[in-house]
Order: structure tokens, then C-alpha cells, then sequence
């Protein structure tokens, strides 16, 4: 409480009420329009407070203005009397405009003489009126935060406490609140005041990564409708469907609170390729290159079980007993990741058939809710769209993700079958030129057709080419010739990036991961073990 | 106007029992004498502040004068009990809201609104504005919060050392009381028994924080801890000067060193002009301080209640203030704009400076002669 008010009570005012200080007027004074802001060129007279005759006394609120910024009451610096009223509730007038004209106690307001004004007053739309209760504050409130407490929730911000006062409401619970945990916005006040429009009531919080809202419900938008551009404008709003906002919080939560790294790895996948080939032809079965990815994603969780791991609340390490494996899949309303479960278990078929269905029902928002929720590893595959790698964000309460990119080929050395070393010197004897360094055991090879052919073409003195078309036995043509002839060929890779949360998988144990994945990719056959 | 008094004549009055709280020290006496024609002095004064700082409102509004504005309107017997009882020796620095402060130190009205508005005959060239005003022997007009506490018990140090019969009176507000340096400050001109006398102006509301949201102990006279303290209603001029007086005179005494004032005050406007000044107390408050508690009512009171003035003369007295106050004002509205030059000026000490000076842009520089 004010310690003047202390001081207060001893005053004697003598029993006669005295004009309060301050210089009192001479003449009429003109009340401008002033200048809220620096920047503020002209303002909205929302309503007087008080009317023409009206005694005022410094400090009072004469009238509230508006701009597009904000609203202000202008108080009157001193005591007199509201002369004349120039621009009604309503008026848009410039700055510095005069608006009224205040007089002196006692003089004769018909005498009053109205300042010819620069511009004629804008009557802009009526704006809303506030609720003008007459009903004086409840108690002698001297500071804000003792103003209305909510049953609801115990926190309302300065800034409602201030409109609430301003507008004379003191019970909060009348205002329909739309904010977490059922606190009162200032903007449920404004709209309770009819000034905005009301927002809608936010959803429930969600705990869990991804969830739609139960089967049945289809997941559009409550709130779709687009704003539609205003002439001219480049972009249209649209609302955000649940899914999306949901997606937005759960997918920002994951990328600022989990330490992301990344290991990155290409993978051959010829005989993969083959295996498919094969399976297609000869058995009529269709899987795809995903299909495989994740059967040998799942091997290797089972293989080294510590990337099979959660971060739990409590800085604990889930170790996971299942192989869940959530699959990416691009829906008109976002991603979803469906889960297969068990899948070290399952065979290539029962994957390919499972993950089908289950992208099938996502694209129509009929999946339940344990069909997407938890897994303990995801794989996202953009490979369609020929991305050669990409980083995937974890998905919460996951640990890892694998972004799969498309395949590419690529051209490697070829592999090289053991030969018996093959000096230099002895190519260079063979070629017909006579090198110190050759071994006297060594007899002069017998040199094959093609090799005459290559001699020949080198510039040597090819002997005279025999006619017989023996194939080479020559240690030394195979050798030149696989030192001359192209030795890369053609390969087709994959390159995955592991996306792992550094505080439950290192990247060591990524690495091992990845090995185990590539040694069941490249070679496919283990995979039926 | 026929007086039925005698305006030398001396009057003594009893102040409140509420007027003194003190703290490790005796409370000045309750008993203050004064002439007719002082108390008629510090009316017109108070009067005519109050004018000057309605009078930067209106000018503020209208966007002649730009950025940063805090006035004192309500805080008016604290500048004027102040200077009634000072001589023009003693010395004054405070903070930002120094318009009332400038005036009373003799700033007369015009250079203060031309410097306002930031004209040549501005009290500082038009160049310093709101937060930048100083006479001879008032130090400002300082920007940095409780920045000039340090400086002012430098201010006293130097009367001090240089053995002048001078009190400096160190000024700031509720907000700045729990600045470390005020500290400091304070163990300084206690160990080395400094001629300063520290004056907390509590208005109640640091920007737009409450004392009681603001500050652990709202004893803010009682914050020297070793330094004796007094809290004065600073809403009645007539309990100011007399403490400023009674401190004045600690101050002086040899051995004494430093004394605590609070000055219990309150101010109408918002802390600046930006702020509306309600958004963190209701209007209802400020009206209530208005209608109860006014300073310049206070004093008009007195003046009738003693029949030392009437109604009417005081009435009269408050139209010549306006008008003065108006006169100047649009002197200072028609006066002109500060040379160019003068924008390097006033940064270096004459011929102690650069051979050049940077602009607000590269390519702004101004070779000196």
C-alpha cells in the first residue's frame, strides 16, 4: 500500500473542498489530437468520456483514441470545463488536429470560438464500443496483480489484468479462455470484449510422435479455410491441418532436444539386385529394394543390440526387446511412419506385403493407433525422387533413423583375380627388349596370338604370328594385358545415412550397425539365416 | 493587489508529526519559520513548474519534441523545497527527470523549453535535450541510471578537497536505489566524511515496477546502513525544505559525514512519455494522489488556511505563471534550429581535440581548422 496514504489521513482539508493546483485556464484552450507514437500521423477517436459542459479535472480521461497500433486514453493536464466537442466518436483526424476546446471554470461557453481547422474530420466505421459499466472498481486496487483471480488457472498475464481493470470485468471466469491449461489470453479478452474474433479452442496435447486423431476421424483441418489473397498478393495462407501442427511440434522438440548425428554409408547392392531379379523372375514375387533395406536393418538391430535402444525420461537407455520397424510414408497430409513389427523375423514377402497395406491404409488416414505409434527404429527412402542422400530427423521416442537415397552407379576397380607376380623387367624382355634384370632361368614365354597382336600394335617385333588360335597361357600377356586393358566396371550403390541420438548410440555402435546392414545387403543370402 | 499582511513577516508553523522518519539520527524540528514572501516564492515556483512540465506534455503530444521526455509533474515541492533552502554554492546532480531541478537552479524557462526543442538557445545549445540540462553548479540532467551517485559524491569529494563550504546533493531515484554503485558510493563519503547529502526520490514506481516488487526493503532511508537517514514527506514543500535545510547543515559540520534523505513522493505522468503510465497502477490511484494529496494544494492550503494569500490572488498567481510560462514557450517554438557547426562542437575540449571527426556516416568527416 502507498505509504502517502499514511501521511493522508492526518491532512486537514478545513471542511472546504479546494479547486485542486495547477494553473487554471485563461482563455479556451484547444485540445489537439497528440501523437501516441513518434510515427503516428493520425488516430481514431473511439469514444469521449465526457460531454460538452462536462467539468473536468487534471487527470481525467477525456476521450480514448485509436491507431493501428494501439489504443490511449488522453487525460486532460488541467482543471476546466469541455467547452466544445469538434469531431465526434468515430472521427479519424490527423495529429496536431484540433479536436476540443477546453474553458476556464466560470466562463460563458456560448462565447467559445471554434478554430477553423486544416482538414475535414474522416468519419471512419463505428468501431465497436466497449462495455462502459459505471461500476467503480471493486476496491481501492492500487496495483495491478491484486486485480480478479482465476479458478482456473492462478496466472493472468499483465497484460489481461490491464484490459480487465480497464474494462471494469471482475470476474475472469466469464471469459472463455483458449489458452494452455485453460488460461485467459488477452486476446480470449479482446474477443470477449468483441473487438477480435474469437480464436477456436485449441486441440488436446498429444503425448505421443505423430498421432492422428482416432480411426474414423478423418484428420482435415478444423480450421481449413485458406484466406484468399488479397489482389496482387504472392502467397495464400492456409491453415495448418492437425496432422501438420503436429508433426511441426513433435519433429521441432526433436531436432532441439536430441543430439543428432550422423554416419553415412554407400552400399553395393548388385547382388541385391540380383537376388530380386531372381525372385521376380523364377518365383513371381515382387519386393521391392526397401523390402530388403529393412529386413537387413532389422538383422543388424538383432545383431548389435545396442542400437536397438531408446532414450527414456530420467536420462535412462531403453534397451528395446522388439525389432519395430516404422516405415516413412508420404500421405496428402504429411508423413507418417507405419510400423512392422517383428520384422527380423519375417521374411522378405511378409515385409513387402505388410508395408503395402499399411502405406495403403495411412494414405486414407485409416491407421490405428498402434499401428504408428512406437517403433524402435524408422527408415525413410526419398530414393524414388533419385535423392542421392539425405538427414533424416529422428522421430521421438526413437533413437535412429536411416535415410535411404536412391541408387546410383558408380564405376570400381574390377576384381582382380591372384596372378603370379609379374616383374616389369620380365614384361619388358617379353616385349622384346632385353632387360639386365631378367632371370636366366626364365625362357622366352610363348606368346599367344593376341599377344603378338599387342606387341605388334606397341611397336615391337611380334615373330611371326602362329596360326594356331590357342588362348593365351601366358602369365606374362595376362598380366600386360590386364595392366593395359580397362579394369573398372560397373557397380550400382545405395548411400544410407544413419541419423542416431548421441546420448544412447555412439557413433561407433552406428558404425557397427551400418557394417552388419551392408554385410546382409551385399550379401543377401545371409539373410536367410 | 492589497495585501493585509506584511510579506516579510516571519510565520512559524508546525509541520506534521508524520512528516520525519529517521534513522540513526534526530529528526529536524517540526517547527519551521519562514517569511510570508518566501512561502509566496515557492507557490509561484511550484506553479510555474508544473506549467513547464504540462507544457513539454502538450509539446511532446504534438511531436515537437522527440525522443526520450520524463517529467515531474507531482514531485514539484521536492525541487522546491530543495532550492529554498540551499544556497548557490551548494552543488546538485540528479538523474533524468531534471527539468523541475533545472529551473529551480536557475535555468530560466525559455532556454529550457527551446532546449526541448532542440533549439540554438537551448540551455545546452539545443544538442543535450530532456536528459542533458545543467546550470552552474547543477550537474545535470544524467541518462544512465544511478550513474550519477558515483559522480556526485565526486562532486562533494572536490568541495572537500578543495575546501569550499559547499553541500552536494546527490539525487536519484527509488529505481536506481538498488544500484551497486550507490553503494559504493555511500562506504566513500562515509569513510572520507564527504560533504554529500544523498536523496532518494521514491515516487513509488521505478519505470513500472513497484517499490514493493522492486526492492527487499522499501526503507530506502534506512539503506545507508552507517549513514544516518531521514524520510521526508515529499509532498509538502514545507517538510522538504526543512529537511534539506537540517541536512544541509550535517553536511557542513565537520565529522559528520554524509546523510540519507528520502523524499516520499509521487508522480501524475508515466515514467516518460512513452508510457501511459497506467498500465501498472490504476487511474483511480493517480487521481486519488491528485485530489488528496498534491503538493501545490498543500501548500495553497496553508497559504489560506494561515491567510497569507486569498483565493483570488493565488488564482492570479497561477494566470501569471501560465502566461509566462505560455510566453516562452512559443518564443522557444519560434526560436531557431543549432548551426550545422555547432554538430561537431562540444567534444573535445578547444584545441585539445582531433584533427578530424567522423559523422554518423564514413563518409561524414569534419577536418577542425
Amino acid at each position: 500500500m502507498l505509504n502517502l496514504s499514511k501521511t493522508l489521513a492526518m491532512r486537514s482539508v478545513a471542511g472546504v473542498k479546494y479547486f485542486h493546483a495547477a494553473a487554471v485556464q485563461n482563455a479556451t484552450t484547444t485540445l489537439s489530437m497528440p501523437a501516441l507514437s513518434p510515427t503516428m500521423t493520425e488516430g481514431t477517436i473511439t469514444a469521449w468520456k465526457k460531454k460538452e459542459g462536462d467539468s473536468v479535472v487534471a487527470g481525467d480521461v477525456l476521450l480514448e483514441i485509436e491507431t493501428d497500433k494501439a489504443g490511449m486514453d488522453v487525460e486532460a493536464v488541467e482543471d476546466g470545463i469541455l467547452a466544445k466537442i469538434l469531431f465526434p466518436d468515430g472521427s479519424k483526424v490527423a495529429v496536431n488536429e484540433p479536436i476540443a476546446l477546453l474553458a476556464e471554470e466560470g466562463d460563458d461557453l456560448s462565447k467559445v470560438e471554434v478554430p477553423k481547422s486544416s482538414g475535414a474530420p474522416k468519419a471512419a466505421a463505428a468501431p465497436a464500443k466497449e462495455e462502459k459499466k459505471e461500476t467503480p472498481a471493486p476496491k481501492q486496487e492500487t496495483h495491478i496483480q491484486q486485480a480478479a483471480s482465476t479458478p482456473s488457472s492462478k496466472l493472468i498475464s499483465p497484460a489481461v489484468a490491464h484490459l480487465l481493470l480497464q474494462n471494469h470485468i471482475s470476474d475472469v471466469t466469464k471469459i472463455p479462455s483458449t489458452g494452455p491449461k485453460g488460461r485467459v489470453l488477452k486476446g480470449d479478452v479482446l474477443a470477449f470484449l468483441g473487438k477480435i474474433k474469437a480464436r477456436p479452442a485449441p486441440e488436446p496435447t498429444i503425448p505421443q510422435p505423430k498421432t492422428l486423431p482416432p480411426a474414423g476421424k478423418a484428420a482435415s483441418p478444423a480450421d481449413s479455410k485458406a484466406s484468399t489473397p488479397a489482389p496482387g498478393t504472392a502467397y495464400t495462407d492456409n491453415a495448418t491441418s492437425n496432422m501438420r501442427k503436429v508433426i511441426a511440434s513433435r519433429l521441432s522438440e526433436s531436432k532441439t532436444t536430441i543430439p543428432h548425428s550422423y554416419v553415412t554409408r554407400d552400399i553395393v547392392i548388385d547382388n541385391m539386385m540380383k537376388l530380386r531379379h531372381l525372385l521376380a523372375d523364377e518365383l513371381q514375387v515382387k519386393v521391392s529394394v526397401n523390402d530388403f533395406l529393412i529386413k537387413a536393418a532389422s538383422l543388424a538391430l538383432r545383431d548389435v543390440p545396442e542400437s536397438n535402444v531408446q532414450f527414456a525420461s530420467g536420462d535412462n537407455v531403453k534397451q528395446l526387446k522388439n525389432i519395430d520397424i516404422s516405415v516413412a510414408v508420404a500421405t496428402p497430409s504429411g508423413l507418417i511412419t507405419p510400423i512392422v513389427k517383428g520384422a527380423e523375423s519375417r521374411g522378405l514377402q511378409s515385409i513387402s506385403t505388410t508395408v503395402k497395406e499399411l502405406a495403403e491404409r495411412a494414405k486414407k488416414n485409416k491407421l490405428k493407433p498402434e499401428e504408428y505409434q512406437g517403433g524402435s527404429f524408422s527408415v525413410s527412402n526419398l530414393g524414388m525422387f533419385g535423392v542421392n542422400n539425405f538427414t533424416a530427423i529422428i522421430n521421438l521416442p526413437q533413437a535412429s533413423i536411416l535415410a535411404v537415397g536412391g541408387s546410383r552407379t558408380i564405376l570400381k576397380p574390377s576384381a582382380v583375380e591372384e596372378t603370379e607376380f609379374v616383374s616389369d623387367a620380365e614384361i619388358f624382355d617379353y616385349l622384346g627388349g632385353q632387360s639386365k634384370k631378367a632371370s636366366s632361368a626364365a625362357t622366352p614365354a610363348k606368346k599367344s596370338n593376341e599377344d603378338l597382336d599387342l606387341i605388334d600394335f606397341l611397336g615391337g617385333n611380334a615373330p611371326l604370328k602362329k596360326k594356331s588360335t590357342s588362348t593365351s597361357q601366358s602369365a606374362i600377356g595376362d598380366e600386360l594385358l590386364r595392366r593395359l586393358r580397362p579394369s573398372l566396371e560397373k557397380s550400382q550403390v545405395v548411400s544410407v545415412t544413419l541419423s542416431i541420438d548421441e546420448r544412447v548410440i555412439d557413433s561407433e555402435v552406428a558404425g557397427r550397425f551400418l557394417s552388419r546392414m551392408s554385410h546382409y545387403v551385399e550379401n543377401p543370402e545371409s539373410m536367410i539365416l | 493587489m492589497p495585501q493585509d499582511h506584511d510579506q516579510t513577516q516571519s510565520l512559524t508553523m508546525t509541520l506534521s508529526k508524520d512528516s520525519f522518519e529517521t534513522h540513526k539520527c534526530d529528526p529536524p524540528s517540526l517547527e519551521i519559520t519562514v517569511s510570508k514572501e518566501e512561502l509566496l516564492r515557492m507557490y509561484m515556483a511550484m506553479v510555474t513548474m508544473r506549467r513547464i512540465e504540462t507544457t513539454a506534455d502538450t509539446f511532446y503530444k504534438s511531436q515537437l519534441i522527440r525522443g526520450f521526455c520524463h517529467l515531474c509533474t507531482g514531485q514539484e515541492a521536492v525541487g522546491v523545497g530543495l532550492e529554498t533552502a540551499l544556497t548557490q554554492e551548494d552543488k546538485v546532480i540528479t538523474a533524468y527527470r531534471s527539468h523541475g531541478f533545472t529551473y529551480m537552479r536557475k535555468g530560466s524557462i525559455l532556454p529550457i523549453l527551446a532546449e526541448l526543442l532542440g533549439r540554438k538557445n537551448g540551455i545546452s545549445g539545443g544538442k543535450g535535450g530532456s536528459m542533458h540540462m545543467f546550470t552552474p553548479n547543477f550537474f545535470g540532467g544524467n541518462g544512465i541510471v544511478g550513474a550519477q551517485v558515483p559522480l556526485g559524491a565526486g562532486i562533494a569529494f572536490a568541495q572537500k578537497y578543495l575546501g569550499r563550504k559547499a553541500a552536494t546533493f546527490v539525487f536519484y531515484g527509488d529505481g536506481a536505489a538498488n544500484q551497486g554503485q550507490v553503494f559504493e558510493a555511500f562506504n566513500m563519503a562515509k569513510l572520507w566524511g564527504l560533504p554529500a547529502v544523498f536523496v532518494c526520490e521514491n515516487n513509488q514506481y521505478g519505470m513500472g515496477t513497484s517499490v514493493e516488487r522492486s526492492s527487499a526493503s522499501t526503507d530506502y532511508y534506512k539503506r545507508g546502513d552507517y549513514i544516518p537517514g531521514i524520510k521526508v514527506d515529499g509532498m509538502d514543500v514545507l517538510a522538504v525544505h526543512q529537511a534539506i535545510a537540517y541536512a544541509r547543515d550535517w553536511a557542513l559540520t565537520e565529522n559528520k559525514g554524509p546523510l540519507l534523505l528520502e523524499m516520499e513522493t509521487y508522480r501524475y505522468g508515466g515514467h516518460s512519455m512513452s508510457d501511459p503510465g497506467v498500465s501498472y497502477r490504476s487511474r483511480e490511484e493517480i487521481q486519488k494522489v491528485r485530489a488528496e494529496n498534491d503538493p501545490i494544494t498543500h501548500l495553497k492550503e496553508r497559504l489560506l488556511e494561515h491567510h497569507i494569500s486569498t483565493e483570488k490572488e493565488l488564482k492570479e498567481m497561477d494566470k501569471a505563471a501560465r502566461a509566462e510560462v505560455d510566453k516562452a514557450a512559443n518564443e522557444a517554438k519560434e526560436s531557431a534550429q543549432p548551426d550545422i557547426e555547432t554538430f561537431w562542437t562540444d567534444v573535445y575540449k578547444e584545441g585539445k581535440g582531433v584533427p578530424f571527426l567522423r559523422g554518423r556516416e564514413p563518409q561524414e568527416t569534419h577536418h577542425y581548422k
